[in-house]
C-alpha cells in the first residue's frame, strides 16, 4: 500500500513538472525573446517608431571611431545646423550632444534631427534636450536650526549627454544610421536658448562587459586607503529642478542626522522616478586606481518590483553591467556594493576630481514595458470596436451574433491573449516574482481567452474588460516608475568595512522617542523663518492650502520679499473655515491667500477696498478683467486674483479621427456630431450645471442681472430660449447627466467633453495609457450676425484678500503686489510642480506667469486664445440664490418634463425675491419696475 | 409587577457637606455651563437680533421668529422633512437597537463582540455614509443604476440623489442604516447587568414565555439605558443634516431633502444671517425638548 502511494506521489511530481515544460513559451534566452518581440513589433501599427526603425532599417553595428560634428564645422542658418561628413563603412551610431542652455529653464529646448534628408523616426522629431539645474545657494538654516532646501537654478554650464527618447521607454540612447561615404546630418531647434557646441556620433557596440573592462585595467593597482564618502545631497548637477535635497528622519543612521531638526541628508526619492532623470556628483580621489562602489539607497516606493540606475563615470558607462544596476524593493535603507557573483566590481578612477552620475532607466524591462504600452493601445482599440457594437451597457438577453459580424475581432482576442501571456511570463521572470502588474495581465489573459472561446460571453464580460484595461494602464504606469533615494555612496578598497546602515532595535527606539518628544516643542508654524532680527513691520498672512504650498511661499518670502522690502511676513497655515471666526474675534490676519467668497466679506465691511491704493490700476493690468468680476462689490475691488481656472474642450484625437469628426466650433456643431457619437455608443460630456448655461448666456451677450444686480435678467425671452436649447442636450440628444469624465474619457465612451483646465492634471496622472491621444481646444460658442464665434468661458479661482481690520495696509499691499507679481507667481508655480508633480500644476491668474508655466507650446497657444474670451458672472447680494435655483429649474425641466417658460418665470421670481430681501438688509436701492 | 424597583436609599447629609458636594460638582458644572449652557443662552440671545457675523448684532426682537413662522416656506418644507425623517428613523432605529441588542445578548461572548462591531461600525466611522453616494450615483455606472440597468428594470440611469422622488427616502434608509449608535451599545451593556435571579423569581411567579420575560423583567431593568437610547435617537433624528448635505447637497433639489439643520447652515454660513440661524436653532431646541418629554413619559409606562 505504501509503495502504491509512493508511486502515486512520484507520478504527481512528474506530471506537475511536465506541466511546467508544457507551459507556453517563456523567453528563455535573450535572442529568442528578441525574435518574438520583433515578430510582434513588425505587425505593430506605428511604422514610424524607433522600434520599427531598429527592426527594419538599423544597422547591427558600427565600424570605426566616434564622429565629432562640431559647431565650427557646421553650415549654420537661423535655428539650424547642417554637417556633411564622411564615414568609412556604414554603421549605427548613438547620438550625444554637447550644449549650453541659457535662460531660466522654463521650457526644455526642443530639436529635430534629420539624417540624409529624412527624420529617421518620430522620436527624433521634437525631442528635448535636458536642462541641468543646481542649488542656487548653500542650504540656509532657519532660526530653529532646520535646513531649508535651496531653490534650483539653471546651471548655465556646458552639458554633455546622450540623447534619449523623452518617455524613457528605451534603455539605450537613440541611434541613427550612417552610410558608407558622404552623409548629411541636420539639426533644427525651436529655441534660441540653446547653443550647441557639438554633436557626437558614438558607435553602438563600444560598450564592453565587465570581463573585458577588467582586462584593460589589469595593470592598475587597487585603492587601499580610507573610505571616501560622498553625500547624496551634495549632488552638483541634476537634470530636473525636482531633484533637490530632502530631509529624512526615519533612522538614526541617515547621514547626517540631528534629533528634532530637519537636515537635508538625502536626494531623490519619489521625485527621481522618471526614466532619464539623472544626478551628477563630483568626487575627489587621492590616486589613480581601482575602487569599489557602495551605494546606500532606499527603494520603498515601487512595491514588488525593482528599480534601475545606469552608472556613468566621467560621462560614460564603464561596462555593460553598470548600465542596469538593480535595487529591489525594501521599506528600509539598503547598502549595495556593486558586484556580480564572482566579486565586487572595480571601477577605474583618475587621481583628482571625477564625475559620477546615476541616471534612472527602465533597465532590462524596457522592451517588455514597450510591449505592454503597445498592448494597451491595441486592447483599447478592441474595446472601442466592441463598444460600437454592444454599447456601454450591453443587453444580456440579446444575441449580438458577434462571431458572425466580426470573426476577425474574435480571433484577435485570442491572439492578444497569447501575446499578453508571453509578456506576462517574461516580465515575471525578469522581476523574479509576481506582482500587481502580472496579476492584471493574467486576469486579462483569462478574460480574453474566455471571450474569444465563446463570443456569447463577450457582452457579460464587457464592463470587466474595460476595468481590466484601465487597471493594466495604471499598473503599467506604476511599473515605469523608478524611484530611488540616495543617502550616500562610498568609494573604497576591495571588501571594504562599510559603516553600519541598519539601526538596532534599541537605537531606533530611542531615536524615535526623542523625535516624538521633540515634536512637542517644535513650532511647526514658523519652520522656515530665516530672519532673526526684529526690526521691520511684521504682517500676518494666512493660507488655507497645503503645507507644501505654505513652505514654498515662506521660502520665497525669506529669499525675496523680506530682503527687498524689510517687511517680515508671518505666514500661517490655517483651515479655510477659521477665517470668519478669527475675523469676528479680531484675531484675523492682514492678508488671506486663497479666498473664494470675497464679496461676502466686502458686503459686510470686512475686506479692504484695494482701489484706495494709487497704483491699483497699474497692478490690475497684470490680470484679465474677467478675473476681477467676482472680486468687485459696488465700486470697490476687494482682492487680487492669484489662481484661475476656466473651461476648455477636451477631445480624443484618435477617436475623432476614427469617426471622421472635426473638433466642433459651435454648439450647433455639437448637435450635428452627437448623432455620430450616439450611433457609435459614445456621448458628449457636457456638465449638467448652471455654470454651462451661464457660459452660454454670456456667449450670447445676454445679461444675468439688471439694475446693478437688483433684478435677475434670465426671464428675458432670449435667455429662456437659451435655457431650452441647453436642456435639449439632455432631453433630446441624450447627453449623460452624470459621469466620471476621467474614466469615460480614457475608455473612449466620452471622447469629447467640456471641463475645467484642472482636468488636464488628472488626465496626465491617472490616464497614462492615452497620453498623446488627446488635446484640448477652446470651448464651442455661438455665431453672431457677422459670422464670428463668441467662445466665452467662465473663470473660477482663488484670490488674495486684505482684511479691513489690518493695521498695516501699506505693507500688506506691498506683500500682495509682490505675491501676485509675474516673477514670484511663476517661481511659485514651478516650485509647487517640482514638489508635488505635474498633478499639482498651478495656473496663475497673473497673465505673464500663466504664459510662462510649464505648458507645451501648442497647449499654451490654445490657452492664450481661450483667455481672450474669459468672462464671469458678477457676484451681487443674494446671488447665491442664482446657482441653486438654476439647478432646480434644470432638474424640473429635464427630470419632470416641465415647460421651460413656466419653470424659468417661477424661479426667476424666487431669485428676485431673495435679491430684494438681501438689498433691504444691506440698505441698498431695491428693484424698480422696468418692464 | 416590576421586580426591578429597588427602594431608593436616601442618605442623610450633614449641612456642612453641601459645600463639599458643590466642590465635587464643580468640574462638571464649569465645563457644562461654559460649553453647553452658555452657547445655548448666547444662541437664544442672538435669535432676537440681526447679526451678520462680521458686524455687531442689532436688536430686532421677534422679527426673526415672525419671519420664520409666517413668511418662510422653506422652513415649513424643512420642518416637514425633518418630521418625516425623525418619525421614521427615530422609532425604527430605536426599536432596531433594542431588538438587535436583545438578539445578540443570546450569543456567546466572542460572537457577540463580533456582531456588536458589525452593527456599530457604520456609526463610529464618521462620514462613512458617503459610500451611499457612490452606490446611488446618478452615473449609469453607479452601483444601483448599473445593477438595475443590467437587470433590465430601468432604461436610463436614475438621478437618485437629485431627483425629488427618491432623495428623502434614500436619506431615511441611510439614517436607519446608521442608527445603531450609542443607544445600541448601552442596550448591549445594560442587558448584561440584568440580574439572573430576577428571571428565576419571574419563572416562579408565573412568567410563561420570552415575551413576558422581556416586557416584565428585561425592559424595566433597562429603563435607564432606554432613556439614554431614546434621547440619543431623538437628537440624532432631529439633528439630521450632515447626511442630507453629503448625499443630496445643501440645498437639495427644490429643498426636497432639506432639514431644519440644513436650513440653519444655509442661513448661518451661505447667507451670513446668524440671527435668523439662531432663531431656527432655538426652535429646534424646543422641539427636541418637547419630544423628549413625551418619550420619557412613554418609557415610564413600560412594564406597567
Amino acid at each position: 500500500m505504501k509503495r502504491l502511494l509512493l508511486c502515486l506521489l512520484i507520478l504527481c511530481v512528474v506530471a506537475s513538472s511536465f506541466s511546467v515544460w508544457a507551459s507556453p513559451k517563456t523567453l528563455s534566452s535573450n535572442n529568442e525573446g528578441d525574435d518574438f518581440f520583433k515578430d510582434i513589433l513588425k505587425n505593430s501599427t506605428d511604422k514610424n517608431s524607433y522600434d520599427s526603425f531598429l527592426i527594419n532599417e538599423a544597422y547591427e553595428s558600427a565600424v570605426g571611431e566616434k564622429i565629432i560634428l562640431s559647431s565650427a564645422a557646421a553650415v549654420k542658418t537661423e535655428n539650424e545646423m547642417k554637417w556633411q561628413f564622411n564615414a568609412d563603412g556604414s554603421g549605427r551610431y548613438y547620438l550625444k550632444a554637447v550644449y549650453n542652455v541659457a535662460g531660466d529653464g522654463l521650457s526644455s529646448p526642443e530639436a529635430t534631427i534629420m539624417v540624409n534628408g529624412v527624420v529617421p523616426y518620430s522620436e527624433l522629431a521634437g525631442f528635448e534636450f535636458p536642462v541641468e539645474y543646481m542649488d542656487a545657494t548653500k542650504p540656509e538654516t532657519d532660526i530653529y536650526g532646520n535646513q531649508i532646501a535651496p531653490s534650483q537654478v539653471v546651471s548655465g554650464k556646458e552639458v554633455s549627454t546622450y540623447i534619449f527618447d523623452y518617455t524613457g521607454s528605451y534603455a539605450q540612447p537613440l541611434s541613427v544610421n550612417v552610410n558608407d561615404g558622404t552623409n548629411e546630418l541636420k539639426i533644427t531647434y525651436s529655441d534660441e536658448e540653446i547653443s550647441l557646441s557639438s554633436l557626437i556620433l558614438v558607435p553602438v557596440d563600444t560598450l564592453k562587459d565587465y570581463l573585458e573592462y577588467q582586462k584593460i585595467y589589469k595593470e592598475k593597482s587597487v585603492y587601499n586607503g580610507q573610505n571616501i564618502k560622498v553625500e547624496g545631497e551634495s549632488a552638483v548637477l541634476k537634470s530636473d529642478s525636482v531633484l533637490s535635497a530632502s530631509g529624512d528622519r526615519s533612522s538614526p543612521l541617515v547621514s547626517p542626522v540631528k534629533t528634532g531638526k530637519i537636515l537635508l541628508n538625502t536626494i531623490g526619492g519619489y521625485n527621481w522616478k522618471s526614466a532619464n532623470q539623472y544626478i551628477r556628483w563630483n568626487v575627489v580621489v587621492p590616486e589613480d586606481g581601482l575602487y569599489t562602489l557602495s551605494l546606500k539607497a532606499r527603494q520603498n516606493r515601487s512595491v514588488g518590483q525593482p528599480v534601475y540606475r545606469a552608472l556613468y563615470i566621467n560621462g560614460e558607462i564603464p561596462f555593460k553591467e553598470a548600465a542596469q544596476i538593480r535595487v529591489d524593493y525594501s521599506s528600509k535603507w539598503q547598502m549595495k556594493t556593486l558586484s556580480n557573483e564572482s566579486g565586487e566590481y572595480l571601477f577605474y578612477l583618475n587621481k583628482g576630481e571625477n564625475e559620477i552620475m546615476l541616471s534612472a532607466t527602465l533597465g532590462e524591462f524596457d522592451t517588455v514595458v514597450r510591449m505592454m504600452d503597445n498592448a494597451v493601445v491595441e486592447l483599447n482599440s478592441i474595446y472601442r470596436q466592441l463598444l460600437v457594437l454592444l454599447g456601454s451597457e450591453p443587453d444580456l438577453s440579446k444575441d449580438y451574433k458577434l462571431e458572425k459580424i466580426v470573426p476577425e475581432l474574435i480571433k484577435n482576442l485570442g491572439a492578444q491573449a497569447d501575446k499578453l501571456e508571453v509578456i506576462s511570463d517574461t516580465y515575471e521572470k525578469l522581476n523574479g516574482g509576481k506582482n500587481a502588474l502580472t496579476a492584471t495581465l493574467q486576469t486579462l489573459v483569462r478574460q480574453l481567452r474566455k471571450m474569444s472561446g465563446d463570443a456569447d460571453k463577450i457582452p457579460s464580460e464587457f464592463s470587466y474588460f474595460k476595468t481590466n484595461i484601465g487597471s493594466l494602464g495604471t499598473n503599467l504606469a506604476l511599473a515605469k516608475e523608478q524611484p530611488l533615494e540616495v543617502d550616500y555612496f562610498i568609494l573604497a578598497s576591495e571588501s571594504p568595512t562599510l559603516p553600519k546602515y541598519k539601526a538596532g532595535f534599541f537605537a531606533q527606539l530611542i531615536f524615535d522617542i526623542k523625535e516624538f518628544a521633540c515634536s512637542f516643542v517644535i513650532d511647526y508654524k514658523n519652520i522656515g523663518t530665516v530672519d532673526k532680527n526684529s526690526s521691520g513691520t511684521m504682517i500676518t498672512a494666512w493660507i488655507s492650502s497645503g503645507r507644501d504650498q505654505a513652505q514654498i511661499i515662506r521660502g520665497l518670502v525669506s529669499d525675496d520679499f523680506t530682503p527687498n522690502t524689510g517687511h517680515k511676513v508671518k505666514l500661517e497655515l490655517v483651515s479655510g473655515a477659521s477665517l470668519l471666526p478669527a475675523t469676528v474675534a479680531g484675531k484675523g490676519p492682514d492678508v488671506y491667500i486663497g479666498a473664494s467668497d470675497v464679496v461676502n466679506f466686502a458686503m459686510r465691511n470686512a475686506a479692504y477696498n484695494l482701489k484706495k491704493f494709487d497704483d491699483f490700476d497699474d497692478i490690475s493690468k497684470r490680470f484679465l478683467p474677467a478675473t476681477f468680476v467676482v472680486l468687485k462689490y459696488l465700486d470697490g475691488v476687494y482682492a487680487l486674483p492669484n489662481q484661475m481656472g476656466f473651461n476648455v474642450l477636451y477631445y480624443r484625437t484618435d477617436i475623432l479621427a476614427d469617426l471622421g469628426l472635426e473638433v466642433p466650433q459651435t454648439w450647433d456643431d455639437i448637435i450635428a456630431m452627437s448623432s455620430v457619437l450616439a450611433v457609435n455608443n459614445m456621448s458628449f460630456g457636457l456638465p449638467a450645471s448652471s455654470e454651462i448655461y451661464l457660459m452660454m448666456v454670456k456667449q450670447k451677450g445676454l445679461d444675468v442681472y439688471r439694475q446693478n444686480g437688483a433684478v435677475c435678467a434670465l426671464d428675458d425671452p432670449a435667455a429662456i430660449e437659451l435655457f431650452q436649447y441647453y436642456t435639449n442636450f439632455y432631453n433630446n440628444y441624450g447627453f449623460p447627466l452624470s459621469y466620471s469624465l476621467v474614466n469615460r474619457f480614457r475608455t473612449g465612451e466620452i471622447p469629447i467633453a467640456i471641463d475645467n483646465i484642472s482636468l488636464y492634471n488628472s488626465l496626465e496622472i491617472s490616464a497614462p495609457e492615452i497620453k498623446g491621444l488627446w488635446k484640448f481646444s477652446m470651448v464651442p460658442g455661438f455665431k453672431d450676425g457677422d459670422g464670428n464665434i463668441r467662445r466665452d468661458s467662465l473663470t473660477s479661482g482663488a484670490a488674495t484678500m486684505m482684511l479691513e481690520s489690518t493695521k498695516h495696509p501699506d505693507e500688506s499691499w506691498e506683500f500682495m503686489k509682490w505675491w501676485t507679481s509675474a516673477a514670484i507667481q511663476s517661481k511659485y508655480g514651478r516650485e509647487i510642480e517640482s514638489v508635488l508633480g505635474a498633478s499639482a500644476r498651478y495656473s496663475s491668474a497673473n497673465i505673464d506667469a500663466f504664459e510662462q508655466s510649464l505648458w507645451s507650446k501648442a497647449e499654451r497657444s490654445v490657452l492664450m486664445d481661450q483667455m481672450q474670451y474669459l468672462n464671469d458672472v458678477e457676484v451681487v447680494p443674494g446671488s447665491y440664490y442664482l446657482g441653486r435655483n438654476l439647478n432646480n429649474a434644470f432638474r424640473n425641466v429635464v427630470y419632470y418634463d416641465k415647460k421651460t417658460i413656466d419653470v424659468m418665470f417661477d424661479y426667476v421670481y424666487k431669485i428676485n425675491g431673495e435679491l430684494t430681501e438681501k438689498r433691504v438688509e444691506l440698505g441698498l436701492e431695491t428693484a424698480k419696475e422696468d418692464r | 409587577m416590576s421586580l426591578c424597583k429597588k427602594g431608593a436609599v436616601k442618605r442623610k447629609k450633614a449641612n456642612g457637606d453641601i459645600a463639599f458636594s458643590y466642590a465635587y460638582l464643580a468640574p462638571f458644572l464649569i465645563i457644562f455651563s461654559l460649553f453647553t449652557l452658555l452657547p445655548v443662552l448666547v444662541s437664544v440671545f442672538f435669535s432676537f437680533t440681526y447679526y451678520n457675523v462680521l458686524e455687531p448684532p442689532k436688536w430686532v426682537f421677534l422679527q426673526n421668529y415672525l419671519k420664520l413662522f409666517l413668511n418662510d416656506d422653506i422652513f415649513l418644507i424643512s420642518f416637514k422633512n425633518t418630521l418625516i425623517i425623525a418619525l421614521i428613523t427615530g422609532p425604527v432605529g430605536y426599536a432596531m437597537s433594542l431588538i438587535f441588542a436583545w438578539l445578540i445578548n443570546e450569543l456567546s461572548d466572542t460572537l457577540r463582540a463580533i456582531f456588536v462591531l458589525i452593527f456599530y461600525a457604520p456609526s463610529i466611522s464618521g462620514g462613512v455614509y458617503t459610500i451611499w453616494g457612490i452606490i446611488f450615483s446618478g452615473d449609469s455606472f453607479g452601483y444601483a443604476n448599473s445593477l438595475l440597468l443590467y437587470l433590465g428594470i430601468i432604461k436610463e440611469p436614475i438621478q437618485w440623489l437629485t431627483d425629488k422622488q427618491y432623495m428623502l427616502w434614500l436619506v431615511i434608509v441611510v439614517m436607519i442604516w446608521m442608527s445603531l449608535g450609542a443607544g445600541f451599545l448601552s442596550f448591549v451593556a445594560g442587558l448584561r447587568t440584568v440580574d439572573r435571579s430576577y428571571f428565576e423569581v419571574g419563572y416562579i411567579e408565573g412568567i410563561r414565555n420570552r415575551w413576558q420575560e422581556l416586557w416584565y423583567i428585561t425592559l424595566p431593568c433597562l429603563r435607564p439605558q432606554m432613556m439614554f437610547g431614546a434621547v440619543m435617537s431623538i437628537t440624532s433624528a432631529f439633528a439630521c443634516g450632515a447626511v442630507t448635505t453629503a448625499l443630496c447637497g445643501n440645498p437639495s433639489t427644490d429643498y426636497g431633502a432639506h432639514t431644519i439643520l440644513n436650513h440653519l447652515t444655509d442661513y448661518g454660513t451661505t447667507r451670513f444671517d446668524m440671527g435668523y440661524a439662531c432663531a431656527i436653532a432655538t426652535v429646534l431646541f424646543f422641539i427636541m425638548i418637547f419630544v423628549n418629554e413625551v418619550v420619557q413619559k412613554a418609557i415610564t409606562k413600560i412594564g406597567n
